[in-house]
């Protein structure tokens, strides 16, 4: 019987090195634990656990991925503390990669490093580890208790997933990235927890035309759509990016033809159009048509979502020319010190300050609670992963998930706005 | 340590709707100070603000689809744990909340069928051993499915803490 990638992945990494299917409960063996701002807590854990001082040791110093990202530099006295403690770990510990005074998302930072290969299963205490699957690698969420379990020995138990397999079918429009589109529409049309508990395996033309920040996107949101993993077959554009990042050996993992998936479905891209998610759910979705018009104080770029180069880039096309609306704050993070860089010498961030871009700090506070806060009756329109009640201070306050060219667009007029029409005026 | 396999519970259910995710139940703005008895004043008071005052020790949250999904946050099960909810029910949980409760051995039951069974502040009645949930108002009865058995050791161990620290004494990582 053919095998998914998931089913391949984990038979790769299974303790008992047998093969694995769908259904199977497995103890694995992992490549990767990356641990980022909450480290002092899986150390927490460990003291907690009942052992003195916390972990006594990691199974692999070069194979733990340490990071004081999320919130840099530290937005509390609590946050400056735990991050001490982090510094102090990884000292003890023996961490080869550390990387401490460098604002950005985790995910972002795991990718540009060259710390995420195709085939590998990375695991963390953070739920968007499932980006990792751009890079055709196996990355899922856990919590810091098996997350300093897996630091000490290496070792999680999983349970083989399922499979659902998306084929993307369509000409990505070229003028604008299409992913976010993509995944709200699915999430639209199949519910947020159409993948729960199960490897997404995204396949079809577009997706191979996709290049890695799209499939990031994609990728990343899998946790949105309730997925375990969610993959990409290796190509050459993701042995470019790795190869570019690392000499490190690795094996791609494809599936069988003859692979059984509990679903297969097919998203034709000339009917995604332009979506948006309304508060305060993520399968809220409508298309643009639906909502254009609704005023907005606030609009974001950023976040391990839509942070990356071509998200920037697209809102400094929009923005060309034009001014930010008068009463909008319209704000833009880079996902990572390394994304901002680009921007810098692309010249998009000076462009789009000129338009009246407020530029923040790499780093998570531009999804959640921590920075960017809205009050009671505010309206965001957001490129970042999430819009659920109180994400961002009020539980009064509304977010709109959409793509940057979207957001951009909106920016620009105040309200919800279908980008089509100025990225075409951009064209010519 | 939570044996499943002696787990009966009776309790006054707090009916949820889909998709609570990790932000209701621990707000991340009252995370702040990192402690719990915070979160509690907190916790399901943007969907039920009666919920942190009223609610009882032994009660359980009954919700639908997706429960905590959204970040993964460790607060969420244990805020609830602290404000005395002795089991979730739900008709599906989010993958990192589920597989939280497991490694702490909080039980939290994929329950289908469980919204149209009870409503709110009706009595439940869990019977793990028999695989049944009963409500006591009406007397109607859904099954209850199980975990494999490779999980109901972690819940029999106490959770995924006490694997790690035995497995340390075990392998003369640590000298206690």
């Amino acid at each position: 019987m053919g095998r998914t990638i998931a089913e391949k992945v984990l038979s790769k990494k299974c303790l008992e090195r047998r093969e694995v299917h769908a259904g199977d409960y497995v103890g694995v063996r992992i490549d990767g634990l990356m641990l980022n701002v909450t480290t002092s807590q899986v150390n927490e854990k460990a003291v907690e656990a009942g052992l003195p001082g916390g972990l006594p040791r990691l199974w692999d110093t070069e194979r733990v991925y340490m990071m004081t990202e999320h919130h840099q530099p530290p937005q509390s006295e609590l946050q400056a503390r735990r991050n001490k403690i982090t510094r102090e770990l990884a000292a003890r510990l023996g961490v080869k990669y550390f990387h401490d005074a460098e604002p950005g998302v985790c995910h972002q930072m795991m990718c540009d490093y060259g710390y995420v290969l195709p085939g590998e299963l990375i695991v963390g205490p953070d739920s968007h580890c499932t980006l990792y699957g751009a890079l055709n690698a196996a990355g899922t969420g856990i919590a810091e208790p098996d997350a300093a379990y897996a630091a000490v020995f290496g070792e999680l138990w999983l349970r083989v997933p399922d499979s659902l397999k998306v084929s993307i079918e369509g000409q990505l429009p070229g003028s604008y990235p299409v992913a976010k589109d993509v995944v709200l529409y699915l999430a639209g049309k199949y519910g947020d927890d159409m993948a729960q508990y199960m490897a997404i395996e995204y396949t079809g033309p577009a997706a191979r035309q996709m290049d890695m920040s799209s499939r990031m996107c994609l990728a990343d949101h899998g946790v949105e759509l309730g997925a375990k993993f969610a993959f990409f077959e290796a190509d050459e554009k993701t042995l470019a990016y790795v190869r570019q990042r690392t000499d490190n050996p690795f094996e791609t993992v494809g599936p069988d033809p003859d692979a059984r998936y509990s679903r297969e479905l097919t998203v034709d891209l000339e009917e995604v159009g332009i979506r948006v998610a309304k508060p305060h759910t993520f399968d809220n979705v409508v298309p643009i048509e639906q909502v254009a018009g609704k005023r907005i104080d606030q609009a974001l770029i950023g976040s391990c979502a839509n942070g990356r180069l071509e998200d920037i880039e697209v809102a400094a096309r929009i923005l060309r020319g034009r001014k930010v609306a008068k009463g909008v704050r319209f704000i833009v993070s880079p996902a990572s010190y390394a994304v901002y860089l680009q921007c810098l010498e692309a010249g998009l961030v000076e462009s789009l300050v000129r338009s009246g871009a407020q530029f923040l700090e790499p780093g998570c506070g531009v999804c959640t609670a921590r920075l960017a806060y809205m009050a009671d009756g505010e309206v965001s329109i957001s490129s970042t992963t999430r819009n659920y009640r109180g994400r961002k201070g009020s539980p009064k306050a509304e977010i709109y998930l959409a793509g940057p060219a979207t957001v951009a667009a909106s920016a620009v007029t105040g309200v919800i706005t279908d980008p089509r029409e100025m990225l075409n005026a951009a064209s010519q | 340590m939570l044996r499943l396999n002696e787990f009966v519970l009776r309790g006054r259910v707090w009916k949820f709707g889909d998709s609570v995710d990790t932000n209701i139940i621990a707000p991340l703005h009252v995370m702040r100070k990192g402690e719990i008895a915070e979160l509690a004043q907190h916790t399901m008071a943007a969907l039920r603000p009666d919920f942190p005052e009223q609610v009882r020790p032994g009660d359980i949250v009954v919700a639908g689809a997706n429960f905590g999904c959204g970040s993964h946050r460790e607060e969420a099960n244990l805020v609830l744990e602290k404000v005395g909810i002795r089991a979730i029910l739900a008709e599906s949980v989010a993958r990192i909340f589920l597989r939280t409760s497991i490694n702490l051995a909080y039980p939290t039951l994929v329950a289908p069928g469980v919204s149209s069974l009870v409503e709110d502040h009706e009595e439940l009645e869990i019977d793990y051993p028999k695989g049944k949930m009963r409500n006591l108002q009406t007397g109607r009865e859904l099954s209850l499915p199980k975990y494999p058995p490779s999980v109901e050791q972690i819940f029999a161990a106490g959770g995924i803490l006490t694997l790690l620290k035995e497995r340390c004494v075990r392998e003369g990582l640590v000298q206690l």
